[in-house]
């Protein structure tokens, strides 16, 4: 071994940052968060009675849309092209560069997809479960067939998914070791790393797919069909019955059970008991399988399934709060304010970076999810201020499982502000690694030298980011003030107090004033740009 | 009265015990952890990067802070092979004042094993800065022989106590294949174990339905 020390050139390099919303535009931002608030309060009900019967058009009736849908080989041609955007992340990923900004893999998934995936819900809802690469992968196995019907069985042991696991707790879990991954080990700066994790989601849709009944693992594990799931209840897309009556009338179920034409629906759902968004992946198969034809992809108004009034389940809103939790966490870790922080609890517990990171994504995730049960719980205090002690838990229970729905708004806008922020700044470094994809100095198609720059300026993206967070505080106080009307009904009182309807639209207030002030913080940015 | 009150009470209890040993267990992880450095940051996770001659080799950068100095660790190649010169750059400056800092520093090295805890690799080195314009920051060369993962601790003086700054340096690329292998073979597997109990279940029923 050798060493010697000489003199030479200086070498400082930093994470590109994108400038956070200016003060003034803050302030604007949050005064408007608080009329808008003050404003829904004393609207109160008003205006959502007989909002259930809004309109809808079907897609279907479209007679070349329809024709399109109904063939067989429709999934296929849309996930053809992303299982080869898949190998070519998984090749680059793991023979490629390891510079993040110079590998396709990194600039796809994480510039790219991961961004473009939130603006897809909210335009065209599922739509990345109709052409998710790694559920074409595990149904071709299971299948045995790219797009037609076999009639053979799959193969598939097919074993009862696990009761204990009928919930989207395992989904939430592998949510949570995601963002743990993808932010404790820097995944998004590694090709490798999202090569490794690009595998491991494969592994994990194949094997359950040759194990289990259906597709349970969709239904019951993908975090990313449980998030989108969760997310296209807002979604202005739907697959639902044309009529009840048909639906009341056919004896053979073949949305659920398949038959010929096509496959048994992959989450189990039912198409007369389909009410809400969460468990479809507008997979299609139900419009080949209707012997009625009776099945519409309707275009709806957005944020639909939240005037719904179906049951909460606690699992779902527990994946709400921790949605709402995460998305913010998101942003949160690109602010130099968490890096400070996270300096400054290094240097008092002279811990390691993981270790400190691992406790403040503890804390950031539980914070919230405490604070919404105490203002939760003292709303449910105002409401019913002389109920027996035995019944205030399961009053919380109730209040606090359907108060979390409209909370998706917030989360969900957010999301969207943060991604559309990176997609608009950084969505040119696609550019250089088409040509060169796995950063080895290749020039296919003479772009490699391309130097990206901002589709947007800084302040159009302020002006969006601001609308979109606004949209979501209004979207979910409007929600909140519905979920009001059903709590009333279910407790057989009139209305809920003032005092309680405070309560739940300050908790949408603060949580939309953090989210709003980490727009205001200097995001650094996931490529080198 | 409930009956089964005192047993909801010791369920309610023992998740609740449950949880108090999960924390502890996870304080006691974190403690495991604890490094030896004092009041130093190393900001970010140490990252690969080309520089201008790009599309060259990469080279890795590490940033941290110790007191008011900011120290950017670089060594170059990033996936230095067993034998190859390794040639590392150390830039400190004062963050007011942009000052660079010019006094000798004193380096160890060392290994690092997975479970193992760290050894030492070598003898410690004392390194110089160059001087003059644009010259000053601390460079110098390392050859490891064996495919391992490194540590280069700085130490550095801040005000009256001194810190341990640990840049990582891995020799030898990771080779993925095994990686690969496994799980084209896990999947083989399972399609191959699927197929043989589907036969076979087959079989059963065929067998089952020949008999009178």
């Amino acid at each position: 071994m050798t060493a010697h020390a000489a003199g030479c050139a200086m070498v400082v390099a930093d994470h590109a940052t994108m400038a956070g919303l200016p003060a003034p535009a803050l302030l604007a931002a949050l005064l408007a968060a608080l009329i808008l608030t003050l404003w829904s309060l004393r609207r109160g009900a008003a205006g959502l009675e007989g909002r259930s019967a809004t309109p809808r058009f079907d897609l279907l009736s479209v007679a070349p849309f329809r024709s399109l849908v109904s063939r067989r080989p429709f999934q296929f041609a849309l996930q053809l092209p992303l299982v080869l955007a898949l190998f070519l992340i998984l090749s680059a990923g793991f023979l490629g560069s390891p510079v993040a900004e110079r590998n396709i893999a990194t600039v796809l998934t994480w510039t790219i997809w991961w961004t473009l995936l939130i603006v897809d819900i909210v335009l065209l809802g599922r739509t990345w479960c109709l052409v998710c690469p790694w559920d074409a992968l595990a149904s071709w196995m299971r299948r045995l067939a790219f797009w037609r019907r076999r009639p053979e069985e799959p193969l598939a042991l097919e074993l009862k998914w696990p009761r204990w696991l009928k919930n989207v707790y395992p989904a939430t879990l592998l949510f949570v070791g995601l963002t743990w991954l993808e932010l404790g080990f820097g995944v998004t700066r590694s090709p490798r790393a999202t090569a490794i994790l690009g595998l491991l989601m494969l592994m994990l849709a194949v094997v359950p797919a040759l194990l289990f009944e259906r597709r349970s693992f969709c239904r019951y594990g993908c975090l990313i069909g449980r998030i989108c799931g969760l997310y296209s209840m807002l979604a202005p897309v739907e697959v639902r019955p044309r009529s009840l009556d048909v639906c009341g009338a056919c004896r053979t179920k073949a949305c659920f059970a398949g038959n010929g034409k096509g496959y048994p629906c992959p989450t189990g759902q039912c198409l007369p008991a389909m009410k809400v968004n969460t468990y479809c992946t507008l997979c299609t198969e139900c419009v080949k399988s209707c012997p009625e034809e009776n099945v519409a992809i309707n275009v709806r108004p957005w944020g639909a399934d939240l005037q719904s009034p179906a049951g909460p389940r606690r699992d779902e809103a527990v994946l709400a709060l921790v949605m709402l939790s995460l998305t913010s966490f998101h942003g949160l870790t690109m602010t130099p304010a968490w890096n400070g922080a996270l300096a400054w609890l290094r240097g008092l517990t002279g811990m390691r970076h993981l270790s400190v990171f691992s406790i403040g994504m503890a804390a950031v995730l539980v914070a919230p999810a405490l604070a919404y049960l105490l203002f939760s719980a003292a709303a449910v205090r105002r409401a019913r201020p002389r109920a027996e002690a035995g019944a205030f838990r399961p009053a919380l229970a109730l209040a606090a499982g359907r108060y979390a729905y409209p909370l998706i708004a917030v989360a969900l806008m957010y999301h969207l502000a943060h991604n559309l922020g990176h997609l608009l700044t950084e969505a040119g470094s696609l550019v250089p690694v088409l040509s060169d994809p796995f950063g080895s100095g290749q020039d296919l198609l003479g772009t490699a030298g391309f130097a990206p720059t901002a589709l947007a300026a800084p302040a159009s993206i302020w002006t969006i980011q601001i609308a979109l967070v606004l949209t979501g505080l209004v979207w979910a106080l409007r929600a909140t003030e519905r979920t009001h009307r059903w709590l009333a009904k279910d407790w057989s009182i009139g209305s809920l107090p003032l005092a309680a309807r405070v309560i739940t639209a300050a908790f949408i207030l603060i949580m939309t004033a953090a989210n709003l002030w980490l727009l205001a913080q200097p995001m650094e940015m996931r490529t080198g740009m | 009265m409930n009956r089964r009150a005192p047993e909801l009470r010791s369920k309610t209890r023992s998740r609740r015990a449950g949880l108090v040993r999960a924390a502890a267990l996870f304080l006691v992880a974190s403690g495991l952890t604890v490094s030896y450095g004092l009041a130093h940051h190393v900001l970010g996770i140490p990252h690969y990067k080309y520089g201008d001659d790009y599309p060259q080799i990469p080279y890795l950068e590490v940033i941290a802070q110790a007191g008011p100095y900011d120290l950017s660790f670089t060594h170059f190649p990033g996936f230095p092979r067993p034998g190859e010169r390794i040639r590392l750059k150390l830039y400190v400056r004062d963050r007011e004042t942009g000052t660079p800092y010019l006094d000798p520093l004193h380096v160890e090295l060392f290994r690092r094993r997975f479970l193992w805890g760290s050894t030492p690799a070598g003898a410690p080195i004392t390194i110089h800065p160059g001087v003059g314009p644009e010259r000053n920051d601390y460079k110098f060369y390392l050859t490891f022989d064996e495919a391992e993962a490194y540590e280069i601790r700085v130490h550095f003086p801040n005000g009256d106590q001194l810190e341990v700054i640990p840049f990582p340096v891995v020799v030898g690329k990771t080779d993925d294949r095994p990686l690969i292998f496994a799980a084209a073979g896990l999947l083989a597997a399972a399609v191959v174990s699927v197929a043989a109990v589907k036969r076979r279940r087959r079989s059963l029923r065929t067998r089952a339905r020949r008999k009178p």
